[in-house]
């Protein structure tokens, strides 16, 4: 299958088959070829027994365009080799398929036809409707064409049953029938609207009760709904089927399509109620948070003399940064009031106290940058901390949960989170202190 | 050129009988067909390609009646001439 049989590959079968040495049919076959081809550059055609011919045909000059330039050029007259198989090869080869012979096809058949025979997914009910449904446009003032339609539609229903539906909906044709033929065209649109009531519900019933072929139903009862309401139109061409059948099958698809789009409309507004109440539960924790925080931090305050005046401000330009910063800060802040909620009011105690000197103590969950950017308001400054408590740290990167380390008044160093050098300077010990700690 | 001239000229330069010819001839011929048969293709060196190809069925018009048919599908065999044997013929 799709292989390339290659010279060398030729030469082995026609060895085998003439039962002769590899040479003697290499040789053959180099020299067949170099003898056809000779002749053909000779200008003669070649025709060999059982195999086909080799016919040279003469091609006239022509003009071409250049695909890369754009160019226009001519392509001198030369001549050209074609080969047409002898008929025995030819059979040979198309085995597979000479079973199948050309057929003529009749006038009515139409390109939409030979596609559907091709494709046997399609129901046959559908080209059983389809032709029910032109008799309905073309004559529908016979009754008796749809009763024969009906009987053909449920045939596997009980004889006496067809018999009763038919008879009733023969009865309502009828009617609307006459009512079509008094009133002028103004009034088909009523009969439109009762007509496909009359057929259809009878007919639905029956099979309801038959066969429970649900595929099958809907599609029915749109093809006569279809039928009537096109003729409702008053528009009774004679081409109209192709147009009904298009119609049918827009029928078919929109209720699909609309229930996608109440589909996409229900999952819409699932997901909005979904986002808003996160986004609401997520704005009252956070609110939460913030109380939690204040009320610690109203406690510390309360705890305070009133000569530690400093330290109040310090508390409170910790808050007014945690204010500022919202996402991260007070998410640590309150992450640490969490965890040691009695420590901190502790800690503010103490501070007061002591009023210079004061000691935190490094957990898993709080480090010297943290305590940094609580006590000077900028985490960078964790290095004057590493600095005052170097006996202790080993190395800054890791120390030991439960340390307690010395926090040095910011004066000591000159710490001021509003001034650019002193931050300046605090980096550039910490890349010191790092690079040291590698 | 037809078969027999064809035959003796390769007998003569073979210094063969042409029967043997006849049959190396046959023998080509059938391996040909097999292995285009399994939709294989067959390539010599210097002269060409022959393939096997595919054709889908179509509907044609009679120009004559003006009847359509249903051309059925089928397998042609197709030569593909190389570019050194079509140099030759320019």
């Amino acid at each position: 299958m799709n292989k390339k049989i290659t010279f060398p590959e030729l030469i082995e079968a026609v060895a085998a088959t003439t039962e002769t040495s590899k040479r003697t049919s290499e040789m053959f076959l180099k020299e067949l070829f170099a003898v056809v081809s000779e002749a053909l550059v000779k200008g003669e055609n070649v025709k060999i027994k059982n195999f086909g011919v080799f016919k040279l045909t003469e091609v006239g000059e022509r003009k071409s365009v250049n695909v890369n330039t754009g160019e226009e050029m001519k392509i001198p007259s030369h001549t050209k080799v074609s080969f047409s198989p002898d008929k025995s090869l030819a059979d040979a080869i198309n085995m597979p398929f000479s079973s199948f012979e050309a057929v003529e096809l009749s006038d009515n058949i139409t390109e939409d036809d030979l596609i559907k025979m091709t494709s046997p997914d399609l129901p046959d009910e559908n080209n059983a409707d389809i032709s029910p449904i032109e008799e309905d446009v073309n004559g529908i003032n016979k009754p008796k064409d749809t009763e024969v339609h009906i009987q053909t539609g449920v045939a596997d229903v009980d004889k006496s049953e067809v018999a009763s539906d038919s008879n009733e909906t023969h009865g309502t044709e009828i009617e609307a029938d006459t009512r079509m033929s008094e009133s002028d065209a103004a009034e088909h649109d009523n009969v439109g609207m009762v007509a496909p009531c009359g057929v259809s519900e009878p007919l639905e019933t029956a099979k309801e009760e038959v066969r429970q072929n649900n595929a099958v139903e809907p599609n029915k009862e749109n093809n006569e709904e279809k039928s009537v309401s096109s003729q409702g139109k008053s528009v009774p061409e004679e081409d109209s089927l192709d147009e009904i059948r298009r119609q049918l099958e827009n029928r078919y698809v929109s209720p699909y399509k609309s229930a996608l789009f109440f589909k996409g409309y229900f999952w819409g507004a699932v997901t909005m109620l979904l986002l808003s109440a996160v986004a609401f539960y997520s704005y009252y924790l956070y609110n939460e948070e913030n109380k939690a925080y204040e009320e610690a931090v109203d406690f510390a305050l309360r705890n305070q003399a009133p000569q530690v005046s400093e330290e109040i401000v310090k508390v409170e330009d910790n808050k007014a940064e945690i204010m500022m910063e919202p996402d991260s800060a007070a998410h640590e802040a309150t992450n640490n009031l969490h965890a040691d909620d009695d420590e901190e009011s502790e800690v503010s105690v103490r501070d007061v106290q002591k009023d210079v000197a004061r000691y935190d103590t490094v957990s898993r969950s709080r480090y010297l940058t943290t305590m940094s950017r609580e006590y000077y308001g900028d985490f960078r400054f964790w290095v004057y901390i590493y600095e005052e408590n170097k006996s202790k740290i080993d190395n800054p990167n890791s120390i030991a949960p439960g340390t307690v380390v010395e926090i040095p008044p910011a004066s000591k160093y000159g710490i001021d989170k509003n001034d650019r050098e002193s931050i300046e300077k605090a980096k550039k010990m910490a890349v010191s202190i790092l690079n040291e700690h590698k | 050129m037809d078969n027999k001239a064809l035959t003796e000229i390769l007998a003569k330069r073979l210094n063969r009988k042409p029967e043997d010819i006849e049959k190396l001839l046959e023998a080509f011929i059938a391996t040909v067909k097999n292995r285009c048969g399994d939709l294989d293709s067959v390539a010599i060196p210097g002269f060409g390609t022959f393939e096997a190809k595919k054709r889908l069925e179509r509907v044609s018009i009679n120009p004559a009646t003006g009847k359509r048919m249903l051309i059925p599908p089928k397998v042609t065999l197709s030569f593909k001439p190389s570019a050194l044997l079509k140099n030759k013929l320019r």
